[in-house]
């Protein structure tokens, strides 16, 4: 009896090992189509389908499909390029991207998310910090940007037609601003700007940088005399003012870099107190959310502080402007970090537009020839692009002509955070010469006087005036010497610097304006 | 060309298994897969091409010489000529500019430090090739008659880049005539997929943060820091190192090859012995076989046979003296072990072996890591918490917090337990009504899953460092 039931059990496994291995049978087949099926499908769309060649998510170029050639296949750099343009330019590239973050997200508990490097705060040699934040410093040729666009690198980039002038510039701006603070560490999660998701770049700050910065100023002051206004204002960055409190301590103080920065002039430097205006006003819209520059709002209470200093009264920022907006900017910050609440979280990006009269005209950096006269709001901008809507992104030197008659013309050296400010003096100055420190290729001081300039203005963010290649740029103005220069040349940068003084109004002829 | 990879997963391996599957016979099978592995090792480096082929050349008719010469003395020379050529090309492309760097700094000259970029997977051929010559040598295999049947062995691009290094004796037949079992086929799917998401969804993973945690600057930011970054990358190497394995069992059972196993849980190991049983089995045994035993073994000046053996495991990992230590290090342990410590250790309880070869391996990584010594001081002066290293940083916090399910997931995935999960559904597939069904589809659904998460993560261009270009 119990032999049989044992015997009856063995005999049921068996049937069930049976049954079971038919199946797994079956099983397998299925699973082998099906993955089959899935590489060979994959594998048809991957090569067969339209593949991108720019990422809108991203703001870049993709990689392009190299060219076979025997010599490449041979030293290895076509199958490279090649590996690297197959993942690269993977159609339904954005919607891959979007989906990777979206799993990034499950991997863990949220909490707060740094991107990058964070800066070492502030300490008084500067060396170790300065490395962190490279306003100008990686390019994505490798080349620092100063000295790709300075006059004596032959090997510049050719000239592009001047009717694309400003789209082609817009591109690479894009690029360099990003590029500007990519070392930095940027705080996303948990941070919060007018009750909506913002990111935040991490401040590292050195004295010794702010230093030299204050000093390389006083330097430009003690040049030019008493006959011209020197000013200096140091902007401070959202980081300031929107880093959640259990971050502090991974950002310093801007407040106090400034404040050291101002104490720190040699020569009759009037310093104009940005901060104090700019902080009284941070439940406005001042700073952009998703980007690491400010909006046009913080930039007029900039503007508010200068006229403060120089004895007039702005215009007031709700009423005496035209003011504008364009919808879904995503700025930089999500560019760089690619961290999906930003995406997420476009904003309003608005603009205001001065009422008064002026002209615009645009110059080549290097040669200073005349692009003719454009618009000073580049207003066909979309989508991340927003912020290089100003003079046309950094690209050209801008000179606005306004009718007033105040009998002061005023220069100002800035990187891209003064592009924003530069429409708010045409309310100020008959004059407005806009020199952007990466790139101008000329003695600034020679320059300044050649031009009758009354008030010089140095404009930079608290990051910029930390960093050594930034103030590179200001220091290789002030020494620039026309010696290197061949005597032709010499003559004619003169010849230019004539034409922009005195005939500025004639050159704007037809076949020769800035579309656009 | 590396396998986790779009353009291999997606577009080689389909193209690979129509022309293979269309071959009719193994001798044309053979043909094409040579085709696609010398393809395959051409992408990116063709050059290094020539060295493979003079390789599989010389030691195809050092085979021949010592088949012509059985149990004549003269036999030897062959295994003599084919140890030196082997050996001298791993010297000169892997270990010339270590060398010439050595010779400088000793005699204070300024010879020029040669250059050379490392051919991909030299490491592993020279070796498989020294097998092969050995083993016909020692009469355990009989040498290739056919020169493209021992330049497949040698070039089969599933182990061709990063192992296991395959025995020729463990393939010799399989070379001649193979067939694929439907059943084996679909293992060795599952095999690959498991093999890629353990590479590209945890070791990326891993590698990623370890990398910014062990990244620093003078010093690891905190003790949590040291010790998690070194965590992570001791995770990172092992999912990265047995998922290539995986990756490279899985396309040889496609293909009709059976290769050796390469890692059986290396991590639960309980003594620094067992753990090298474990980890990187096929290298192991290769030292263990081809240069241990023909030592002398455990016969004769033992500690200086192992003094040696960990030398050259150590060495063949890297050109660079903290691999050396990291290798004389696992050969002190096991010295140690030898002498008294394996059996105290036996008479513990286990977590006591546990723990002692989990913070021993942890240690040894940390060595395996750092190139630069005063970096390697730093981390290890951190995990100490000497030189008043903060405890734990926000920072810190915030990075392991961030990948928190992954980092358990993937330190639990370090123990069987996906075997025991699969023998579970084994079981109730077996004998539950309609749990084949349930248990089929969730297999299938969850293969499909790293599958796709995969490829996700790929496009997206994430992290995908590639650790064996130093092996």
């Amino acid at each position: 009896m119990k032999k049989s039931k044992k015997r009856l059990l063995a005999e049921k496994e068996q049937a069930a090992e049976k049954v079971y291995q038919k199946r797994h049978a079956v099983y397998q087949r299925v699973w082998i189509v099906m993955f089959l099926s899935v590489i060979f499908f994959t594998g048809l769309c991957l090569a067969l389908l339209n593949r991108p060649t720019v990422s809108e998510r991203e703001n870049r170029t993709l990689t392009e499909k190299p060219e076979l050639t025997a010599e490449n296949y041979i030293s290895g750099e076509f199958a490279d390029q090649y590996t690297k343009y197959f993942s690269d330019t993977i159609p339904f590239r954005d919607t891959l991207l979007n989906l990777s973050s979206a799993f990034n997200k499950l991997k863990g508990i949220d909490s707060p998310t740094f991107y990058g490097n964070v800066a070492v705060v502030a300490d008084d040699q500067g060396n170790s910090v300065e490395t962190n934040i490279p306003v100008t410093g990686t390019e994505p040729t490798g080349t620092d940007p100063l000295v790709i666009t300075r006059p004596e690198d032959d090997n510049a980039v050719t000239e592009p037609p001047v009717t694309e002038t400003v789209t082609e510039t817009e591109e690479e701006e894009e690029v360099k601003d990003i590029a500007e603070f990519s070392h930095n560490g940027i705080v996303v999660d948990s941070v919060k700007m007018y009750g909506d998701n913002a990111g935040v770049m991490l401040f590292g700050g050195s004295k010794t940088c702010g230093t030299r910065y204050a000093e390389l100023i006083s330097d430009y002051k003690t040049a030019l005399g008493d006959e011209v206004n020197v000013y200096n204002m140091v902007v401070p960055t959202s980081a300031e003012f929107y880093l959640p409190k259990k971050f502090r301590r991974f950002s310093a103080s801007e407040k106090d870099s400034i404040d050291h920065i101002y104490s720190s002039y040699t020569a009759d430097v009037i310093p104009i107190d940005a901060y104090s205006e700019i902080s009284a006003h941070t439940d406005e819209y001042i700073y952009l959310r998703t980007d690491h520059h400010w909006s046009q709002r913080g930039a007029y209470y900039a503007y508010a502080a200068l006229c403060k200093a120089i004895g007039q009264t702005p215009p007031d920022i709700d009423s005496d402007y035209e003011t504008l907006t364009k919808e879904g900017f995503v700025g930089s910050l999500y560019t760089y970090t690619n961290d999906i609440t930003l995406k997420n979280s476009p904003e309003i990006f608005t603009y205001y537009k001065p009422k008064s009269e002026y002209t615009t005209y645009y110059y080549d950096y290097k040669t200073l020839e005349s692009k003719g006269t454009g618009p000073l709001f580049y207003e066909n901008v979309s989508g991340g692009n927003c912020y290089g809507m100003f003079l046309g992104a950094d690209a050209l030197h801008t000179k606005i002509v306004t009718e007033l008659n105040t009998g002061r013309k005023i220069c100002v050296f800035k990187e891209s955070y003064g592009n924003a400010f530069i429409p708010f003096l045409v309310d100020s100055f008959d004059e407005i010469y806009v020199i952007d420190i990466r790139y101008f290729g000329r003695n600034a001081v020679e320059y300044i006087k050649e031009m009758g300039i009354t008030d010089v203005l140095f404009l930079n963010n608290a990051f910029a005036a930390n960093t050594n290649s930034l103030i590179d740029g200001i220091e290789y103005m002030y020494t620039y010497d026309y010696g290197t220069l061949d005597s032709e040349e010499v003559a004619e940068v003169r010849q230019y610097m004539a034409t922009m003084t005195t005939a500025a109004e004639t050159t704007d002829n037809a076949d020769n304006s800035v579309s656009q | 060309m590396v396998f986790s990879d779009i353009f291999f997963l997606f577009e080689f391996l389909p193209i690979f298994l129509v022309c293979y599957f269309a071959a009719s016979k193994t001798p044309a099978k053979n043909i094409v897969l040579i085709c696609f592995s010398l393809f395959f090792y051409s992408w990116g480096e063709p050059v290094w091409v020539c060295l493979l082929l003079f390789s599989s050349v010389f030691d195809y008719f050092n085979g021949r010489f010592i088949a012509e010469h059985k149990d004549e003395k003269k036999a030897v020379l062959g295994v003599i000529a084919s140890c030196t050529v082997n050996l001298s090309i791993l010297a000169v492309f892997k270990y010339s500019g270590m060398l010439v760097t050595g010779i400088n700094g000793l005699l204070s000259l300024s010879l020029p430090v040669p250059d050379f970029h490392m051919p991909i997977g030299i490491s592993f051929y020279t070796f498989q090739s020294i097998t092969y010559v050995v083993d016909v040598y020692r009469g355990q295999a009989r040498a290739q008659k056919k020169y493209l049947g021992y330049l497949l062995y040698l070039s089969m691009f599933f182990q061709l880049v990063a192992g296991p290094i395959v025995r020729y004796s463990a393939v010799s037949r399989e070379i001649e005539n193979r067939s694929v079992k439907i059943a084996e086929f679909s293992d060795g799917i599952t095999r690959l997929i498991m093999g890629l998401g353990k590479k590209v969804l945890l070791a990326n993973s891993m590698g990623a943060i370890a990398d910014e945690l062990l990244g620093f600057d003078g010093m690891p930011s905190s003790v949590l820091a040291a010790w998690a970054g070194v965590i992570l990358y001791s995770l990172q190497l092992y999912f990265d190192f047995s998922g290539y394995s995986d990756m490279a069992i899985g396309m040889g059972l496609m293909c009709g090859f059976h290769f050796p196993e390469n890692f059986n849980y290396p991590y639960i190991s309980r003594s620094a012995t067992e753990f090298w049983r474990r980890w990187h089995i096929s290298l192991g045994s290769f030292f263990r076989d081809y240069l241990y035993i023909p030592l002398g073994g455990n016969r004769r000046h033992q500690l200086l046979n192992l003094a040696i053996v960990w030398f050259c495991t150590g060495l063949w990992h890297g050109a660079s003296t903290n691999f050396i230590l990291w290798g004389l290090y696992f050969g002190v342990l096991l010295i140690i072990e030898k002498k008294f410590l394996l059996k105290v250790l036996e008479s513990l309880p286990k977590f006591v072996g546990h723990l002692y070869l989990i913070i021993a391996v942890i240690f040894g990584w940390m060595i395996f890591y750092f190139t630069d010594m005063s970096r390697m001081g730093a981390c290890f002066s951190a995990m100490l918490g000497k030189n008043g290293t903060e405890l734990t940083d926000l920072l810190t916090q915030s990075k392991l917090q961030s990948s928190l399910w992954l980092i358990m997931a993937a330190i639990l995935l370090c123990t069987p337990v996906y075997k025991a999960v699969s023998d579970f559904g084994h079981r109730i597939a077996k004998n539950t009504k309609g749990g084949f069904a349930v248990v089929s589809a969730v297999k299938m659904i969850f293969l499909l899953g790293v599958l796709f998460l995969s490829f996700v993560s790929l496009s997206a261009g994430n992290y995908n460092a590639f650790l064996y270009f130093r092996f």
